[in-house]
């Protein structure tokens, strides 16, 4: 299925990965474009995760279990990066996330990543970069969450703490 | 052999490089001296670089806790690397609860390191990106705890 690498450079720079023309056209065929039907289940949380997603098209939603119970934490949409922890770690997924509508997703996965890294060392280098500058603003997200909860006298509402989960994984909360 | 040379080593992905590809980056670290009680930096304040600890523990505290200790950190750790990342402001303020011997990286540096394709600046990358997933994977942790406590 073919990628359009036009599309993937701005989705790119969304996450902060500023390519240009000739570096897109660089990495764009290590990427692969996957299609997601509705309610498919893009990654399980705990299952090895060999790759990173970009979001090309569709929305998606983080699902976590809160108290033994299913929930779903935070909608992700186009330009957002999936996976980037166990991509960069090499550890097991540390979410679920599932397909609200049809989605179109470009996947990178470590055996590309490696080739593209041999051939294209600075462009990898920049995307790598750029999936760590997601990772910390996520982590100073989660962190400043994490602090409000714990600083408060145990009476905040279940949503507050299912918001903490979530600014984990995306910018955008469940209304 | 010097004692960031010695860090660097014990991380596979440093012991791999050649000594010509780890003498320039060696060269990109400042290493220093620093007595308990030293601030490395404020929370708040702009991220002018990370810091590597080579020997001692540094104690990691925010003002919305009222400066309690969040967390402490040993050698081989790296510290103050999200407000060099994300290019926000520090999200806390790290201080040495001993005597420590850190290893500074300034912006400037680490900027220049992203931009070459040198082993060395693979290596550096790789070691940052790996700290940054650990903690976000202790977060994670810490977060579910809570979630499940029913807080």
């Amino acid at each position: 299925m073919d990628l359009d690498a036009k599309l993937l450079g701005e989705r790119l720079k969304d996450i902060g990965a500023h390519l240009g023309h000739a570096e897109v056209q660089a990495v764009a065929p290590y990427f692969q474009l996957r299609k997601v039907a509705r309610d498919e289940t893009l990654i399980t949380a705990g299952e090895a995760v060999p790759a990173a997603w970009i979001i090309m098209d569709g929305g998606f939603v983080v699902r976590a279990r809160v108290s033994g119970k299913d929930v779903a934490v935070v909608t992700l949409s186009p330009g957002m990066l999936l996976g980037e922890v166990s991509f960069l770690d090499g550890g097991p997924a540390t979410a679920t996330v599932v397909a609200t509508t049809y989605g179109e997703v470009a996947m990178l996965d470590h055996a590309s990543f490696e080739h593209l890294d041999k051939e294209h060392p600075r462009e990898a280098m920049l995307l790598h970069h750029a999936f760590m500058r997601t990772l910390a603003s996520r982590l100073r997200s989660a962190t400043e969450h994490l602090e409000r909860l714990r600083s408060q006298d145990g009476t905040q509402p279940r949503d507050v703490h299912v918001d903490a989960f979530g600014s984990m994984f995306g910018i955008g909360l469940l209304p | 052999m010097s004692e960031l040379q010695d860090t660097l080593l014990r991380d596979p992905r440093f012991a791999a490089l050649q000594a010509r590809d780890i003498d320039p980056l060696l060269a990109a670290f400042w290493v220093a001296d620093h007595e308990e009680g030293k601030v490395f930096f404020k929370e708040g304040k702009h991220a002018d670089g990370a810091f590597l600890i080579l020997s001692g523990e540094v104690s990691v505290t925010r003002k919305r806790l009222s400066g309690e200790e969040l967390h402490s950190m040993g050698p081989g750790s790296w510290f103050g690397l999200v407000a060099l990342l994300d290019d926000g402001r520090r999200s806390a303020t790290c201080t040495a609860a001993t005597p420590v011997k850190a290893a500074f990286l300034s912006e400037a540096a680490f900027q220049l390191l992203v931009q070459s394709a040198m082993p060395a600046a693979h290596a550096v990358q790789h070691a940052v990106a790996s700290q940054l997933c650990s903690d976000f994977r202790h977060l994670q942790a810490d977060l579910v705890a809570e979630l499940d406590s029913g807080g």
